[in-house]
This record gives structure tokens, C-alpha cells and sequence, in this order.
């Protein structure tokens, strides 16, 4: 790992490269709509006198398999023709894809769904890129031997709550009641917050077990921000009321539920004082977050970002959710909204951390548990295994597709089934990549993703 | 009377002292009985639609019935199959309507008591289950435009409502193989089998719509895959069997699948006694599944008396047992308040709905599970000392840091005001308790509690958390103009933030 201070020259330096290359190459800035890039310059100067050594991953969860097709999609030629004959009810006309335009990428033209401006916005600018075809995996294998059965698979593949498991649990082929991003806060949570009281895993998104570490313990805030306990110091005017709600509210018993419920009712107390005080003095963000679910949950992590230094975090891991995502019959009518929300909330969040001078120091990755088939069943497509992610932030290698793109037709070499891919790259792989940035060794990467050794890139190289 | 408070937790929505008395009176398996015979004072589809967005009209006809029902073992057995046989409200499509979740609450609560084989096939012919898992409207496979059936409720019928992923044991175990591996019940091969099966149903009048959610789902001919349907268990339909008879071959697979007495079972369990049942008493469940004690499979009442009145489920005895227990989950916190109490808005209504239902903060929003996976898991478990126990806690999926303050913060307020959102919402007229029979024993500490412990508690007052309660009311002095109400007031939020309470024992 470079140190620190490497770290946000490197990534100046690459930052400007990709502007200058975005607008040379491209020479029609103005007509795919690239902004002014002047304030994300500025910002990204001020990066460098603030962030010390910060940095963050948001985990953006698309809960109920995301339809990798008309998200990325081949948008000329025979490329778009295969894409069209495969699901013509479900197709995307051509002239509504928004071009990209990737750099060292041999594959179709592509484009992204109409609904994603933000994303290709940022694609372009370098600080966005796709990794292609990621899904769950025991051991790389192909489409003949997942067939033939002659290689390990994942668990119950196509089954939403177990895929989903394996997507946290980050082990395709046994149970672990831990999740990755919870290994990851093991490993890194004494060594870069070593005074910190609040946990380094955060959700705001609910109990997720992406975030449960063997020591670690996931907090948990609400969109909406910290709430206290109110009548812990009086009860209906009674100090000795509230004396006796306090002790009761964390009380623990004999019952180990109880006791369960005591440590979660303990923390609650006594991190809503912290974080309360912590988000209070923050200024507030001028970036503006839609006001939708997605894009609350998407501004109190900004808001925990801006709080780093008052909770002593150099090291934050998010996770936020957004559902919705299993259109099986409506995907013409409630994919495109979808990512429209999902779009406003991730462009959004990388605007707040460009105005809080760490767009550099931040990272979101999208997950889901499986991408859907190609086929279609008439009005939306079915489960699914490999898709397409999305990763944002200045430390991105961006306006990239990473992996591999795969032939998007039916009964090509990635065809499971009805157009379902089998994945050419790994979660584990994607995961160690995302890990490493974040300051995991890669003695700690054999904890984080026990089953890496298994699969050929560590480092996909999709972070500086 | 302690024994009586103890299973109406398990029973009912809350205990009342009347209800308590009924129990004492008539002892468990005469309850239960008289319980089966009472019939439902109405049904959810008949309640007024008051309100534009009508599912709020459908959560306080929910609210209704749990609270005020005199079938409360129907009511309470309504919501434990619907928190298995999930249809979510959330839904944009079955939310802004009052009769998809009124129409299958509906269903479910005409059915509680009947035969697991009729309830399974009035889920899968549900038009609300239909349009949730998509199997309302699906079309045969087109080898013309390559379109194949929707898979959506062929997986989630057999994972989620009979059969599950993993073969079973009669004691809920997993059946391990040579290698002691545990074996999947089913592949992808199997679920295609099922999409077929699940094709050419859609709504009673025709094909395109009619939108009646009364009314169970028909085949259409035309829409109906008449390929072969291998499915589990090496069962084959065999090409040209008609949607009805493929259907029924389907269900009746299901049904006879040794893996659905233990899997049904153990999630009813959790459901309304115990997260962590011991495998004998889930093989008890199983086995009155399997036979009603005259030869019938799948008879609800034989299932329901086995779950209740269990030794494991009636022995006091267990409640000293670390492992015993389940968490409350919100719904059933307020629903004991609300049942205690006799709460009511001046009109006689509970208002409890829409966006200010109280539930949402505390993870468990009515009658909107946010999928079909419902507000948790049954295999969920919680890291600490709940997982390294190797136990499983359903219901803490929605316990966390939040969750907890809020309710802490909903509780304080609920004891002195009820549920009140006036200030903000000045058409919501508050809902607030009855504390008539609470108030004369406010002078009495021990009294009071002595009642708030049968009416509330479940007889699971500790002494250690008496005497923490008891010292608060007895800094209360007497001689306060408001002492009594501030004393109940005071006991009742205590009680209720108590371990005791929250956790189900």
C-alpha cells in the first residue's frame, strides 16, 4: 500500500489525467452533457489539505436482484440487435441509451439506461466504472461445468434470501453467520479508530449481516437521523422514574434473550448522545439529496462522513438498501424509476463528499444478490446470477469496464439458463479489491474473503 | 390465573382480565375449543373506507379485530400465517387499495382452522398472492418469442411456504448426506417444473382483469403451459394434464412432502411460543400435522392444540430456562397495551394508520413487510451472546439501536397520553387507555402490579424488576392531587420497557 500522502497525490494527478484525457477523447463534451469540471478541481485541491488519511466504503444494496440488461446495455449494431431479439418486450430503444464511452475496452458500443444520467455523467468524468458480470462463486468455473456439475456451486443459487446471504457472507459454498464488510471492520476498526466509541460498521438500512464481524457489531441510525431516549432522566416529571426507566430500558437478565436485548438497548443509549452531538455540529451540506428513501439514507451517510472527526473515524464502512429491485412482471413500467432514485442518490452522495473535500477518500459499490435473465417472461425477467456494478468516488479507476462483457444474447458461453450469466468474475474478487483500497493487508484479505486464494485476480485495479 | 396470563401471550393479542378468567375457568384445551367455535364478527373487506389511500382503512380494520376480537386465537393465528404466507402491503400496487391485504386477511383467518391442504391452495389461488409473487396473468412458455413462465411463486411456494430449501427430518433437523452434507429439496430443474405449473391462472371473471380479490384465481386453457412438469420429489406431470389437475398434483406434493409437518411446524412455534423449541417438541408438532389422531393430514386445530398446549409450550418451568422465549415483536407490545386498557379514540375507533403508524419506526410497519421474506427471518440470529449460543431470535432482525429508542420513546409516551399525534395531525384523534381498573389499586404498589402482571405481563414480573417499579411509584407521593394516574402511568411504562415485557417467556 502507497502511504497516505501518495495516496492523494496519485490521485490528483490520475484525477486531472482523466479530465484532460474525458474531454480530448470524447471532443463533444457539451453534446453527452459532461459539466464544467472547474468546482471538482477546486475541491479536489482542497481534498488535499483535509483529508488526512480518511477513508470510507458505502455499500448500496439493490435488494431483490437488479436486471444487469437494461442497466448496461449494447446500445448499436448487432450488439443491440441480440440484446433486442432476446427480450423485445422488455428492450430499451436504442436512441434512449446514454452512450459511454470506455477507455480500453474492446466490446460493443455500450450505453447506459436512460434513467442513469448521473452515473454516466460520472462514468465519463473517470470517476465512475462497471465491473462487468460479478456474481457469487465456490471456484471460477464455466458454463459447461456448472452444466456438467463437475466444479463446486454456490448454494442455492436463484433463491433470493440465500444469494443475498452469500452477497454478505461473502462464502459461497458454507454457512458463516459473519459478513465481509464486518471482517473488514474486525481488521481495520483498532488500527485506524483506535479511540473511537462508535462502531466502524454503520447501517442505515436496518440489521444486515454484510456488517456483522465476528467483534465488530453494526450500528445503526435511521435515516431521519439520531433519536434519544427521552424519559431516561424523568418519567412523567420523576427523576427517580427516570432512574428507574434507565435501568430497566437496559436491563439485562438470566434469559439470554435478554441479555441480547440489553447489549443492543446499552449501545443505544449511549452512541445517541455521541452521534447526536457529533452531527450536530456539523454545517450543514449544500449538495442537495433527492427526498427519497434512498436519497435520505444517502445524506445521513454524508452527514456521518462530515461527523468523522468528532466520532475520531479515519476508517467508515455504510451500508444503505434500497428495494423493489425483483420486477418479475413490471420491469417496464418500475425499472426505469428505480434507477432514476438510485442515480439522484449516488450522484448526490458523490457530490456532498466532492463539497466536503473527500470525494477521493469515498467509495460506493453497488450489490445485489443475483442479476436476471435475459430472457424474458413477458413482462419483467426472472432470477438471475451474474450482473453488472457500479463503482463511484474519486479514488475510482473510472469510465472502465472492468472483467468481462459478456455476449449479451441467449446460449452464448455465459448462458446458465434462460440467459442467466454465470459470472466470469467473483464477489470475492470485487469484495478483496474494495477491502485492499480500504487498508486491509493481504495477509487480512484471507480473513475478510476466505475463499480469494481460489480465483485468479485479487486486484481487479479498479482503485487507485 | 399466573398459568392463564402466561398462554394468552401465546394465544391471544394481550390478555384481559376477563379473558384470564375465561382461561382459568375453563382450562386450556376447553378454551381452545370454544375458541374454534367462535365465529369472526366481520370480515376485513366489509370495513367502511374512510380514506383516500384505503389500505390505511385495512390496518385499522387489522387493529380492530386484534384488539376487540372475540376469536382471538383466530386473530392471533391470522397474523402468524400471514407473517409465513407473506403479502405485503407495501406493494405500490396492493397498498393504495383496501381489498388485496383486506381480502386476504380474510382468507387466511377463514382458513386458520380448516386444512393446511385447503389453506396452501387458497394462498396459491389468491388474486393478492398472485399479483405479490407475479403468478396472477402468467403465460405458458412461447417458443416463438422465447418467452418462458415466471418462476417467481413456484420457487417461494416451496421455499417459504411448505417445503423450504433443505430436507428435513420429522424433528425440523437437516437430513445430512453420506458425506454429511445437508441436501437441497429441490433444483432448478424443479422450479421450471413448478413455473409451468403456476401458468393460465388469473382472475375469476376473465383473463384481463376484473380486479376482485375475493374471488380464488381460475385456469385459462389458453394461457396454460401443457408441457411436461417434473417437480419434487421425481414427481412428473405428465403433457396435456389441465391446469386444475396439474395444479392439484403440484399441491398435493407439497403437502404430502415429509418436509412439510417439521418446516410448517417449527415456523408456527416460533411464530407463537418459542425461537428456540427443542426438537422433541417440534416433532410433536409434526407429528400431530401428520395425523389428527383420526387419520386426517394437515388438520389446523390439530396443529394449533399441539403448538399451545405442548408441555414445553405449558410447563412454567421453562420460563427459568435461559433459552426459552421469543422476542415480543412491536405489533404484539401495543397490542397487549391497547387490549389491557380497553384503549379507544373518542369515536370509538383505533386510528392507528397511515403515515404516522406508530409500528414504522419500530421496524414492523402493519401489514407492510418489506418482502415476502417478512419483517424477519425465522433462521435470523443476532451476534453477541444469542449467536455464540448457536440460538436463533427471529424477530431481533428489527431490534436494533432505532428500533429500541423508539419504542422506548413511543412508550413514554403511550402510559400517560396513548398514542397521540394531535399536535401535528389534529384530525387523528388520539387513542388512549382505560385505566378505570387500575386507578383504585394506585395507592396499592404491590396491588397494582400484582394486576398489571396478569393483564400485561404474562405473569413474568421479576422481583428485581418489582421492586425497581415499585420504589418509582412509592417516590409518587400520595398526597399529589394527580398521584393515582401519574402511579399507573408510571407502573404501566415501567412494566412495559421492562425485560420482562419485551422478551415472551
Amino acid at each position: 500500500m502507497s502511504s497516505p500522502s501518495d495516496f492523494d497525490s496519485n490521485d490528483r494527478a490520475h484525477g486531472s489525467a482523466t479530465r484532460r484525457q474525458a474531454l480530448k477523447t470524447l471532443g463533444l463534451a457539451t453534446a453527452v452533457g459532461v459539466p464544467m469540471l472547474t468546482p471538482t478541481v477546486a475541491t479536489g485541491a482542497a481534498a488535499a489539505q483535509t483529508a488526512d488519511d480518511y477513508k470510507a466504503l458505502v455499500c448500496i444494496t439493490l435488494i431483490g436482484g437488479n436486471d444487469q440488461s437494461n442497466t448496461v446495455i449494447p446500445r448499436s449494431g448487432g450488439a443491440y440487435s441480440s440484446y433486442q431479439a432476446a427480450r423485445p418486450t422488455l428492450a430499451i430503444p436504442s436512441a434512449n441509451i446514454l452512450p459511454i464511452s470506455p477507455t480500453g475496452f474492446s466490446g460493443p458500443e455500450l450505453g447506459l439506461s436512460p434513467s442513469l444520467p448521473g452515473l454516466r455523467t460520472l462514468f465519463e468524468q473517470g470517476r465512475c466504472a462497471v465491473v462487468a458480470n460479478v456474481g457469487t462463486l465456490a471456484e471460477p468455473m464455466t458454463r459447461d461445468q456448472w452444466k456438467a456439475g463437475s466444479k463446486r456451486a454456490p448454494r442455492q443459487l436463484f433463491s433470493h434470501s440465500d444469494q443475498y446471504t452469500i452477497w454478505e457472507s461473502g462464502l459461497a459454498d458454507r454457512v458463516s453467520e459473519s459478513g465481509w464488510l464486518g471482517r473488514l471492520g474486525d481488521m481495520t476498526a483498532n488500527a485506524f479508530n483506535p479511540s473511537s466509541q462508535l462502531s466502524i460498521t454503520m447501517s442505515i438500512a436496518g440489521t444486515t449481516q454484510i456488517l456483522a464481524g465476528n467483534q465488530t457489531i453494526q450500528y445503526q441510525v435511521s435515516s431521519g437521523g439520531v433519536a434519544r431516549v427521552r424519559d431516561v432522566n424523568s418519567l412523567y416529571g420523576s427523576a427517580a422514574g427516570g432512574a428507574a426507566f434507565k435501568q430497566l430500558f437496559t436491563m439485562a437478565g438470566p434469559n439470554v434473550l435478554q441479555d441480547g436485548l440489553s447489549s443492543i438497548t446499552t449501545r443505544a443509549l449511549s452512541n445517541a448522545a455521541l452521534v447526536e452531538t457529533a452531527l450536530a455540529a456539523q454545517p450543514a451540506l449544500t449538495s442537495v439529496f433527492p427526498n427519497t428513501d434512498i436519497g435520505n439514507q444517502a445524506k445521513m451517510v454524508a452527514r456521518m462522513i462530515g461527523a468523522r472527526k468528532a466520532l475520531q473515524q479515519r476508517r467508515q464502512i455504510f451500508v444503505i438498501a434500497m428495494g423493489g429491485w425483483d420486477m418479475h412482471n413490471s420491469l417496464t413500467e418500475e425499472h426505469l424509476p428505480r434507477l432514476k432514485d438510485l442515480d439522484a442518490a449516488m450522484s448526490a452522495l458523490y457530490a456532498a463528499t466532492a463539497e466536503m473535500g473527500v470525494s477521493s477518500n469515498v467509495t460506493q459499490f453497488t450489490v445485489s444478490e443475483f442479476g436476471r435473465c435475459l430472457q424474458h417472461n413477458g413482462r419483467g425477467s426472472d432470477h438471475g446470477w451474474g450482473s453488472h456494478h457500479f463503482v463511484v468516488g474519486g479514488a475510482v479507476q473510472g469510465r472502465r469496464v472492468f472483467g468481462n462483457w459478456p455476449t449479451v444474447a441467449l446460449n452464448t458461453a455465459e448462458d446458465a439458463g434462460n440467459g442467466a450469466l454465470v459470472p466470469t468474475t467473483s464477489l470475492d474478487e470485487y469484495a478483496a479489491t474494495l477491502a485492499r483500497w480500504f487498508g486491509a493487508s493481504p495477509t487480512q484479505l484471507g480473513t475478510v474473503m476466505p475463499n480469494l486464494s481460489r480465483f485468479a485476480n485479487p486486484n481487479l485495479g479498479f482503485l487507485a | 390465573m399466573q398459568d392463564a396470563s402466561r398462554f394468552l401471550v401465546q394465544a391471544s393479542f394481550g390478555a384481559t382480565m376477563p379473558e384470564v378468567q375465561k382461561v382459568a375457568n375453563a382450562g386450556y384445551g376447553a378454551w381452545l375449543d370454544a375458541q374454534f367455535r367462535t365465529p369472526r364478527a366481520a370480515t376485513h373487506i366489509s370495513f367502511p373506507r374512510r380514506d383516500y389511500e384505503m389500505l390505511w382503512g385495512t390496518i385499522e380494520s387489522f387493529w380492530t379485530q386484534a384488539v376487540r376480537g372475540q376469536d382471538q386465537l383466530r386473530q392471533r393465528t391470522t397474523l402468524a400465517l400471514y407473517e409465513i404466507f407473506v403479502v405485503s402491503g407495501a406493494n405500490g400496487d396492493l397498498g393504495f387499495y383496501a381489498e388485496p391485504i383486506a381480502a386476504y386477511l380474510d382468507m387466511l383467518s377463514d382458513n386458520a382452522f380448516g386444512n393446511f391442504r385447503t389453506l396452501i391452495e387458497a394462498v396459491a389461488r389468491s388474486p393478492s398472492m398472485g399479483f405479490f409473487l407475479s403468478h396472477l396473468g402468467n403465460e405458458k412458455e412461447d417458443p416463438t418469442t422465447g418467452r418462458i413462465p415466471d418462476q417467481n411463486f413456484a420457487r417461494e411456494i416451496m421455499q417459504l411456504f411448505t417445503i423450504g430449501l433443505w430436507e428435513l427430518n420429522a424433528d425440523g433437523s437437516r437430513r445430512l448426506d453420506s458425506a454429511g452434507q445437508p441436501i437441497p429439496t429441490y433444483g432448478q430443474a424443479e422450479v421450471v417444473g413448478m413455473s409451468r405449473v403456476f401458468t393460465g391462472l388469473s382472475w375469476n371473471a376473465n383473463w384481463w382483469g376484473g380486479y376482485d380479490f375475493e374471488k380464488p384465481m381460475v385456469h385459462y386453457a389458453e394461457h396454460t403451459s401443457m408441457s411436461e412438469k417434473r417437480i419434487v420429489g421425481g414427481v412428473v406431470i405428465p403433457p396435456n394434464t389441465s391446469g386444475p389437475d396439474s395444479l392439484r398434483i403440484a399441491l398435493d406434493t407439497l403437502f404430502n412432502h415429509p418436509n412439510t409437518a417439521p418446516f410448517f411446524g417449527e415456523q408456527l412455534i416460533k411464530r407463537l411460543v418459542t425461537s428456540n423449541p427443542s426438537r422433541a417438541y417440534v416433532s410433536r408438532v409434526s407429528a400431530a400435522f401428520t395425523n389428527n389422531g383420526a387419520g386426517v393430514r394437515g388438520d389446523m386445530r390439530a396443529i394449533l392444540k399441539a403448538v399451545l398446549l405442548d408441555p414445553e409450550a405449558r410447563d412454567a418451568a421453562k420460563t427459568q430456562e435461559p433459552t426459552w422465549g421469543k422476542l415480543r415483536e412491536p405489533i404484539l407490545r401495543f397490542s397487549a397495551w391497547l387490549r389491557a386498557f380497553n384503549a379507544t379514540n373518542s369515536q370509538g375507533r383505533l386510528v392507528l394508520y397511515g403515515y404516522n403508524d406508530p409500528m414504522n419506526a419500530m421496524g414492523q410497519p402493519t401489514l407492510r413487510p418489506p418482502s415476502v421474506f417478512n419483517y424477519f427471518r425465522p433462521d435470523y440470529s443476532p451476534p453477541g451472546s444469542i449467536r455464540t449460543a448457536s440460538l436463533v431470535a427471529p424477530e431481533f432482525q428489527i431490534q436494533h439501536e432505532s428500533s429500541s429508542t423508539a419504542y422506548a420513546n413511543f412508550i413514554g409516551q403511550l402510559a400517560a397520553k396513548g398514542f397521540d399525534v394531535s399536535e401535528r395531525h389534529p384530525d387523528i384523534l388520539p387513542v388512549q387507555p382505560n385505566y378505570s381498573n387500575e386507578l383504585p389499586l394506585a395507592s396499592n404498589p404491590d396491588a397494582l402490579l400484582d394486576h398489571l402482571n396478569l393483564v400485561l405481563m404474562g405473569a413474568q414480573l421479576s422481583s428485581i424488576t418489582r421492586t425497581i417499579i415499585k420504589t418509582a411509584i412509592e417516590a409518587i407521593p400520595v398526597s399529589a392531587s394527580d398521584a393515582p394516574l401519574r402511579r399507573v402511568q408510571t407502573a404501566v411504562a415501567l412494566c412495559m420497557i421492562s425485560p420482562d415485557f419485551v422478551v415472551q417467556k
